[in-house]
């Protein structure tokens, strides 16, 4: 009897439990598709929690090869052309909906693809204890986006990467996304 | 055929451009154009509004027009087709220039900074060399990172 418990509770010390992911800022097909072309690439039991933020509130999410468990739609607090008092109202109404999606969802790990969204996750992280992983917008090569230097300054995130070795100047404790092969 | 693409958004000036150029002949080839919710509706070549996946379409592009997505860049560069990038101006403070100034100067990527050159940026783009680029390269360390993370947080349910 005793064998037969011991090996049960091996096996499931061996199981792999699937590991939640929280993506950040899923917009435009175009750029969810490349989110998901990253993503794609990690092997293992995966579960994703999307938040869709962004003008176009319907994203394709079958570019995902993992399983994607939820989806909330949760507006960015900064798109372009927001005055300060809307970005102020939008990131108050962010650190709400932050707060109430991840202590439902309790993800392993927030990441998020260059979305000003990372702030009011990141603080709500925090709070909670999961880490953000923040990756600075691709489309930014010589100058830092306001968003990045944010989350950055704030030390929101436990890690921060760039794409563009431009860039290490600007952000000396991130990592470099590209690396070596 | 020519593929042009805009994204999810609009950009109606690229559209009316590819539209002009077609039917004043400066544009032979077969045009098909991905026009997202733009008002103006092409009026000398094939169009569709967005597509589950635009796959299809580059198999079948000898050449992509694109409005400077990273997404979409990337992916007709992966695929080794001629492309050129007409940045959007009216999208978010224009922050494409700096990337595609970045993709030009390292891939065969032709930049259009100005519509009226578009003819002229078809036909670099077509005698361009082209340059092999794998969008995976910009993040082996950050799929790296994140594949030992997965490992480990799956794991460290049971220690």
């Amino acid at each position: 009897m005793n064998e037969q418990v011991r090996g049960q509770i091996e096996a499931i010390s061996q199981a792999e439990v699937p590991v939640r992911l929280c993506l950040l800022g899923l917009g435009g097909g175009g750029f969810s598709a490349q989110v998901a072309r990253c993503v794609n690439q990690i092997p293992g039991n995966i579960e994703i929690v999307a938040i869709n933020s962004g003008l176009s509130m319907e994203v394709d999410l079958s570019v995902f090869k993992h399983s994607i468990l939820r989806c909330y739609a949760v507006r960015s607090p900064s798109l372009y052309g927001d005055s300060v008092w809307k970005t102020v109202k939008e990131f108050v109404s962010n650190i709400r909906s932050a707060w109430r999606i991840l202590r439902k969802e309790r993800p392993k790990l927030i990441l998020s693809f260059g979305t000003s969204q990372a702030i009011p996750f990141g603080i709500v992280g925090r709070l909670h204890g999961i880490p953000l992983w923040h990756v600075e917008s691709l489309t930014r090569v010589n100058n830092p986006s306001r968003t990045g230097r944010w989350v950055y300054r704030l030390g929101v995130c436990q890690r921060f990467y760039y794409y563009w070795p431009e860039l290490s100047p600007c952000y000396p404790r991130g990592i470099l996304a590209g690396g070596d092969e | 055929m020519i593929f042009v693409t805009v994204g999810t958004h609009y950009f109606e000036e690229l559209v009316v451009e590819v539209d002009r150029l077609v039917e004043s002949g400066a544009i032979s080839d077969p045009v098909v154009a991905q026009i997202g919710r733009g008002k103006y509706l092409p009026k000398h070549c094939e169009y569709f509004r967005i597509a589950h996946s635009l796959a299809p379409y580059y198999e079948r592009a000898g050449l992509v027009i694109g409005h400077g997505g990273t997404g979409t860049t990337l992916e007709s560069l992966a695929l080794g087709i001629p492309t050129v990038s007409v940045a959007n101006p009216m999208l978010a403070d224009n922050h494409q220039h700096e990337f595609l100034c970045a993709m030009e100067a390292r891939t065969g990527l032709v930049y259009c900074q100005d519509l009226n050159q578009l003819a002229a940026s078809i036909e670099m783009a077509r005698h361009r060399p082209r340059i092999p680029f794998s969008e995976s390269s910009l993040r082996f360390q950050l799929v790296r990172d994140l594949t030992q993370f997965v490992e480990q947080a799956s794991r460290k349910h049971f220690p």
